[in-house]
């Protein structure tokens, strides 16, 4: 078992290390062959990583709910709306089926209902009443949306989510607002920051402040505007793009040639074995 | 005097969200249109897109998502459109999860686009031919080597389901380094994979479009010209509409110019903000140092 857990691996990544090290030397067709299998080995593997990930997210929200853990009720919603989600793009074609509504109604009512249940029970014995009720509407929704409509819609001849299917309808409608929106709330959050806590308190916090206004007043229209007003003659836009390309790119070239010379470093540790917590610290 | 500057120093920070709020709202209802011009980081990238022949095949990797797509988005239209009317060819692609749909969204809406006459801008683009789009593939940097080596094996199928290895367009250009330039619309780091992964490996020209809070960080690569092209954040995408002819085409004013307005607005309340907020420091400093004096 040590060696599954910590020599394998270790002469895994020295292999792989050395072998694609090498490859970039070698400039031959076989060099290219086994670069080409690597490559595809990594995007499987992602592919992998990326359903690992599903899982041990649904897994971490499960045992929370089933632990009643705090804040168990947002692990619900997490779970019904990855369900609801993941059974919408089984359907990639928009939905002119009755079945389907109906389907998703006697879904959602037995969602509720489980939801109903879970916060109840602890001070209502007799909310067991809902599973059973839940579990008739569950069924004949899953019946509906899985067997009934498919076979309606001749389903599954179609790869492509197609405008106004229910899976386009949720991207659009619910998950472009809730992700645009919560980053617009940036701005808010920016503009009260910078009235608190943007202070000329140093040297460099001034100068900081100085390029910083600089370039945010540079880098929008009204900045232009400002230079047209006569005898102002200031170029905001030009200092701007003088602060961006000539202190900035220098402060970010050092960052970037730092971060590059640990990202060697670090890769040389794992090739030879050094640098091992990539393993997890746990038997 | 003291007590005003105290509590103006501690004004509720709900008056500032209001503040901020009429400065984005106002413009976009009431549109100053304020004249700007392009910037010579947009103007490359342009050019260098103009420039390419006839028939060229331009790589576009889409890796934003809904959250950076009122900076990233238009620029993913104005670049369609663009490359459309220049007779080139793109190859879309994404390599962030929820890249697809705004990909795919993007790319029927310049399909779909109609002149005065109601008549298709462009009727005889046919997928797999005029263009491509592949869709969304995990695997980040291993993707950027994979279609180095080919595109049908990284991306058997297209977005469509299609076959890859049956279109005509992948017949011709088999690989990234038979694409004559690529272009990634980012709203994540991944430009700084595309450029040694890709473009320095197949020694392909590359321009980025990017977000505001990131484009700082790629000014080194673009003063080394390793990115010919850096459209940053809404402004530069505003840039490249202007450059593109964008309310021409559309017939209305373009997204991200829409924009310019409410974010000149913006950056204006933040600066003043910020003046105010440090003189109000000073004074209240002061206030503090001569209370200490006096004990």
């Amino acid at each position: 078992m040590v060696f599954l857990k910590r020599q394998l691996p270790v002469i895994l990544a020295f292999v792989a290390g050395i072998v694609l090290w090498a490859q970039f030397y070698i400039p031959s067709k076989a060099s290219q062959q086994v670069l080409e299998v690597f490559t595809r080995w990594a995007i499987i593997m992602s592919g992998g990583a990326l359903v690992l990930g599903l899982l041990s997210s649904v897994h971490y929200h499960w045992t929370k709910v089933a632990l009643r853990k705090p804040g168990f009720g947002f692990s619900i919603v997490t779970l019904l709306t990855f369900g609801f989600v993941a059974i919408s793009g089984w359907f990639p074609a928009k939905p002119v089926s009755w079945s389907l509504w109906v389907s998703l109604v006697f879904l959602g009512i037995a969602a509720l209902l489980c939801i109903a249940y879970l916060v109840r029970r602890s001070r209502d014995p007799s909310a067991a009443r809902l599973l059973p009720v839940a579990g008739l509407l569950a069924a004949l929704g899953l019946l509906g949306a899985l067997v009934i409509y498919p076979m309606q819609l001749k389903m599954f001849t179609t790869q492509t989510i197609q405008p106004g299917s229910l899976f386009d309808w949720i991207f659009l409608h619910v998950f472009v607002a809730l992700d645009a929106t919560m980053f617009s709330l940036l701005a808010f959050f920016i503009a009260s920051a910078a009235f608190r806590a943007f202070r000329a308190r140093t040297p460099e916090a001034t100068a900081l402040l100085i390029a910083g206004c600089i370039v945010m007043l540079g880098r929008v229209p009204v900045g232009e505007w400002l230079g047209k007003i006569p005898h102002t003659q200031i170029d905001l836009p030009a200092i701007a793009s003088w602060i961006l390309n000539n202190p900035n790119a220098a402060a970010q070239r050092g960052i970037l040639l730092g971060v590059i010379l640990s990202q060697v470093a670090i890769s040389l540790r794992i090739i030879f074995g050094i640098e091992r917590t990539y393993m997890g610290g746990g038997d | 005097m003291r007590s005003a500057v105290t509590a103006l120093l501690n004004v509720d920070r709900r008056i500032i969200y209001t503040i901020v709020l009429l400065c984005v709202a106002l413009p976009l209802l009431f549109p100053l249109k304020i004249k700007f011009s392009p910037t010579r980081e947009v103007r490359d990238a342009y050019d260098d897109i103009q420039a390419l022949e006839p028939g060229s095949v331009v790589l576009i990797s889409c890796d934003y998502g809904p959250a950076s797509m009122p900076e990233t988005h238009p620029m993913f239209i104005a670049l369609l459109h663009q490359c459309f009317r220049l007779k080139l060819r793109p190859i879309i692609l994404t390599l962030v999860p929820d890249g697809p749909g705004l990909a795919l969204r993007g790319l029927r809406s310049v399909l779909e686009a109609r002149d005065e006459q109601g008549n298709l801008l462009y009727p005889d683009l046919k997928p797999g031919v005029d263009y491509s789009y592949l869709g969304y593939k995990p695997g980040g940097q291993a993707v950027m080597l994979g279609i180095g080596q080919s595109f049908t094996v990284t991306f058997p199928q297209d977005y469509a389901g299609d076959s890859t290895s049956q279109q005509p367009l992948f017949k011709e250009v088999p690989a990234l380094g038979d694409v004559a330039y690529i272009f990634d619309i980012a709203s994540v780091g991944l430009p700084e994979f595309w450029l040694p992964y890709a473009a320095a490996r197949e020694k392909k020209p590359m321009s980025v479009s990017c977000t505001a809070v990131s484009v700082a960080q790629y000014y080194p690569y673009y003063a080394s010209r390793q990115f010919h092209g850096l459209v940053g954040g809404m402004k530069g995408t505003a840039e490249y509409e202007l450059l593109t002819g964008m309310e021409q085409i559309l017939r209305r004013v373009p997204d991200a110019t829409r924009g310019m307005d409410a974010q000149s607005l913006v950056h204006i309340f933040i600066v003043l903000s910020i003046v105010i907020a440090n003189v109000l420091f000073f004074i209240d400093r002061r206030y503090k140092l001569a209370d200490r004096r006096t004990g």
